[in-house]
């Protein structure tokens, strides 16, 4: 089925509604040179819905990133919507969801012309998260942020109990290891790494790089309550991260919630504490937890 | 050429496989029309070396024309199986033979050399067990040389070989080239074209070469060449040595390419090849240029694939990213001249693994490939096009299995040679021990193809399956997600590998493109899936995606082999509902893991 146009202008916003597929050959090149006339002509506002479109291929895609750098390059924004949550997905796999501005409903894409969106930064690489902030006000649903990076994997949720300027807390921050599995770090006077499933050599690179993400100096409480399985070389990549701390780190586990068998595959000694008040006292009261702040930036690329 | 007199026609036979098989399948349906029934008898399908395609081409295996029937002789072993494994939609009907009786032993001798008494007969039907070309040999044997010791017959057929070749010595300067030489040309020499090529005399070259081997001869229309395909084997595998068979592969390459050979048909028809198995491709790449390819192209028409195979396999193992163009370049020069269905005749020959003529969703792709034991190993594609664009690679190290799967951009030619550079890459970079992980195999391969344009955004999946120590190691860049099921806990897990594309130009310029190695165990029963996007149809906007329902499947057949549990997902994405074709290649790559009492087998 040939892609076809129909365009629109929406308080100075050009609406191109576009119907079809946007595979590699006529269809591309059709969308190529529908964009470029667009921009030849002095539109430097540009929104795609994509709510006809039923299929998207890499030469599509690859398309509109080159249509995205043309605008760019020529002072024009070219918004995405309508997209559907799947291709949103592979849009976050591919990183392209921090290169386009996405938008579930055309009404958002064209708001977003008069209020730039804000992007938090991932606190464990530093890289744009999505989807954009929206305007704060007390009652605001702020979604969980995913990391853009397709490297990082990182989900985190930030409180929304005052007004992001420059920062914004950190509520939690997981990754996940497997389906409805993932290790999940909690800020509060200490850091509570909670593991949720397994704790195999799979998901050890996960609890890894939840460790990492903790501010230092460290003082972390590894709670096991909803612990599924370990493996061997899942309790061996744990105690490697106790035992391979910095000086002034403090870390304990909390065996509590394990069956007996579970609790046997690990040592009964300091700093495995059978029980979690036991490993909150062993851990002491830090005054010196730092706090978990993700940074927020206006523009995604300002990074 | 047997088919063309009963064909009604007289033209040159091409010598590129998919050339010829093409022309193979006209002439059965032409003689089949013109004549009521037809037979064709193929002898000595065991012979075939097992890494030859599963897929046979000169086998019709869609359907017959009236009247056509195939005679398949082969040994019991895994030849045969793999013919019966295929399935074909034709009828088949298996007839086990015994060895030959004695009384059949005395009649093929006698017919051979009536001379033989029936003393002699015993004797030979003896040491050869029934062995037709045992028995033929020794009968030759004794029609050269009466005084031959019959009680000093060997127990294998490579014993008479040794035997014959007992001329083979330092003192003679011509046997040991002349058997290279019948060993690495491709087609019979004549006595002048030999001497030439081996520069001695014809006398010599008769007198000192042909002569004491004349029993291993077969002379058609002037021109000498091994009379039998064992006889070639054991003197390729036993008695040269590989600088040896280089060295001749030099030799003719040199003789070809000197200015009288210059309208010489051997010089168009093998050349190239005679280059490249001499392992020197500089020449190649010197001698097998856009003017040569053009010139054969008119002359001989779709055998310059073979020249544009072995010529992309040069440029591509050279590790250059920008040849990747050059190989584009010169399948599309070709298209000038022959019209563009060169393009995916040309695409087809660079494949890796060949499973003949491909079609359209009709038809999955199932190639043969390497194994380790304790794996058990299946690759399916179904391709959109001739060629996908879905890619590759299978890898066995030491008790390890190495694989990569991977996605290239765009589709046919280009994505064609890109796909297979990669897999290049891959092949030597996990083969190469300067790289201490997989993290690094893919890095190395994303730093070698970064900047050039062809290679832009390509999703690739590497793993390296090590049985023995029950781990496997992942790694990827920005591939679908693989699925492993666990044989202990009778479940599949989807496996969220982090990772972004080979060469994302839009990537975050301030991070450094790095890859995440991850380690998964692995244990008896264990399956592992590899797909490609097409399967999830990740691209689709509208509708149900097929997604990862497979894992279902996968969990209910886990107790099948490897080939088993891949066709039925893949069966499953084409019972799928869906209001169109998503045209993307689907591709999935099943490992299965036995338990060590087993080891990997190809059963069904």
């Amino acid at each position: 089925m040939a892609l076809t146009f129909t365009i629109r202008e929406v308080d100075g916003v050009t609406v191109v509604k576009l119907d079809g597929r946007i595979t590699l050959g006529e269809e591309s090149n059709s969308l190529r040179i529908k964009l470029k006339d667009l921009i030849n002509a002095g539109k430097r506002k540009i929104i795609l819905n994509l709510s006809d479109v039923t299929f998207l291929d890499s030469a599509g895609l690859g398309t509109l990133v080159a249509a995205h750098h043309s605008a760019v390059g020529r002072g024009a924004l070219l918004k995405l919507c309508h997209l559907g949550a799947d291709f949103c997905e592979k849009l976050q796999i591919t990183k392209l969801a921090t290169v386009f501005d996405v938008f579930y409903t055309e009404t958002d894409a064209l708001g977003s012309f008069s209020t730039p969106p804000a992007y938090c930064l991932c606190p464990t690489c530093g890289q744009p998260s999505g989807p954009p902030l929206p305007r704060w006000s007390p009652w605001a649903r702020w979604d969980e942020q995913t990391c853009g990076n397709p490297a990082c994997g990182a989900r985190f949720s930030i409180a929304h109990s005052q007004k992001p300027e420059n920062v914004a807390p950190i509520s939690k921050l997981s990754f996940p290891t497997y389906e409805n599995e993932h290790i999940e770090i909690q800020p509060g006077s200490f850091f509570r790494c909670l593991i949720v499933g397994r704790l195999d050599l799979f998901a050890s690179s996960a609890l890894r790089k939840s460790w990492e993400s903790i501010p230092k100096p460290k003082r972390v409480l590894v709670d096991l309550q909803r612990l599924s399985e370990v493996s061997e070389p899942g309790y061996a990549a744990l105690a490697t991260l106790l035992a391979d701390q910095e000086d002034d780190a403090r870390a304990v586990v909390s065996l509590e919630g394990l069956s007996p068998r579970q609790s046997a595959m690990f040592p009964q000694t300091p700093p495995f504490y059978r029980r979690s008040n036991e490993a909150r006292a062993a851990l002491g009261y830090a005054s010196d937890t730092p706090k978990w702040l993700a940074r927020v930036k206006v523009s995604p690329l300002s990074s | 050429m047997q088919l063309l007199p009963l064909a009604g026609l007289n033209q040159a036979v091409p010598e590129s496989t998919p050339e010829l098989t093409k022309l193979y399948e006209e002439l059965v349906h032409r003689v089949a029309a013109r004549q009521k029934r037809l037979v064709i008898v193929i002898d000595g399908l065991d012979e075939l070396p097992l890494d030859t395609d599963k897929h046979l081409p000169y086998l019709i295996e869609d359907a017959l024309p009236e009247g056509v029937f195939f005679l398949l002789a082969s040994q019991p072993g895994d030849r045969l199986d793999r013919l019966r494994e295929q399935r074909l939609p034709i009828p088949m009907q298996l007839y086990e033979l015994g060895p030959l009786a004695l009384s059949e032993m005395y009649a093929i001798l006698r017919a051979r050399n009536p001379a033989l008494t029936i003393e002699e007969i015993k004797r030979i039907a003896e040491a050869s067990q029934g062995n037709p070309l045992y028995l033929r040999t020794v009968a030759d044997q004794l029609g050269s040389d009466p005084s031959y010791d019959l009680q000093a017959l060997p127990d294998q057929i490579e014993g008479v070989f040794r035997n014959g070749l007992g001329g083979l010595s330092a003192s003679n300067p011509v046997l040991g080239k002349l058997l290279a030489l019948f060993s690495t040309a491709r087609a019979p020499l004549s006595l002048q074209t030999a001497a030439s090529i081996l520069d001695f005399s014809q006398r010599e070259t008769y007198d000192l070469g042909i002569r004491p081997i004349r029993q291993f001869i077969l002379e058609l229309d002037g021109r000498f060449t091994f009379y039998h395909a064992r006889f070639h084997e054991f003197v390729s595998k036993n008695v040269l040595y590989e600088d040896e068979i280089r060295q001749s592969h030099r030799r003719i390459a040199d003789w070809l390419q000197r200015p009288e050979n210059r309208d010489n048909e051997m010089r168009w028809n093998s050349l190239a090849y005679h280059l490249f198995a001499a392992g020197n491709h500089q020449a190649l790449l010197s001698a097998i240029d856009e003017k040569f390819l053009g010139a054969k192209v008119r002359r001989s028409g779709y055998a310059v694939l073979e020249d544009v195979e072995l010529l992309t396999r040069c440029l591509l193992e050279l590790e250059d990213p920008s040849l990747v163009q050059r190989c584009v370049s010169l399948v599309e020069g070709l298209r000038q001249v022959v019209g563009s269905d060169i393009i995916p005749s040309a695409l087809n020959v660079i494949r890796p693994y060949r499973s003949g003529p491909p079609a359209f969703r009709t038809r999955l792709i199932s190639p043969s490939v390497p194994s380790v034991p304790g794996l058990d190993v299946f690759v399916g594609v179904l391709p959109k096009v001739e060629v996908p664009a879905d890619f590759f690679e299978i890898v066995p190290l030491k008790n390890r299995l190495a694989l990569a799967i991977g996605d290239a951009p765009s589709v046919g030619i280009k994505s064609a040679f890109v796909a297979r550079f990669l897999g290049n890459l891959f092949n030597s970079y996990v083969n190469d021990s300067r790289h201490h992980d997989l993290a690094e195999v893919l890095t190395a391969i994303n730093t070698k193809v970064a900047g050039n344009d062809y290679f832009e955004r390509i999703s690739m999946q590497c793993a390296v399956i090590d049985f023995a120590q029950g781990v496997a190691h992942l790694v990827n860049a920005g591939h679908p997600y693989p699925v492993r099921y666990s044989a202990r806990r009778k479940k599949c897990d989807i496996l969220p590998l982090r990772g972004d594309l080979l060469h994302n130009p839009i990537a975050h310029r301030s991070l450094p493109q790095r890859f995440e190695q991850y380690g998964l165990e692995i244990e008896p029963g264990d399956v592992l899936v590899f797909i490609t996007d097409g399967l999830t149809e990740g691209h689709l906007l509208q509708g149900e995606p097929f997604g990862y329902r497979f894992t279902h499947i996968v969990e209910a057949a886990a107790q099948d082999s490897a080939a088993s549990i891949g066709e039925k997902i893949l069966d499953a994405w084409k019972a799928h509902p869906r209001e169109e074709d998503t045209a993307d290649d689907v591709s999935a790559i099943v490992v299965k893991i036995f338990d060590g009492s087993r080891s990997s087998s190809k059963k069904r």
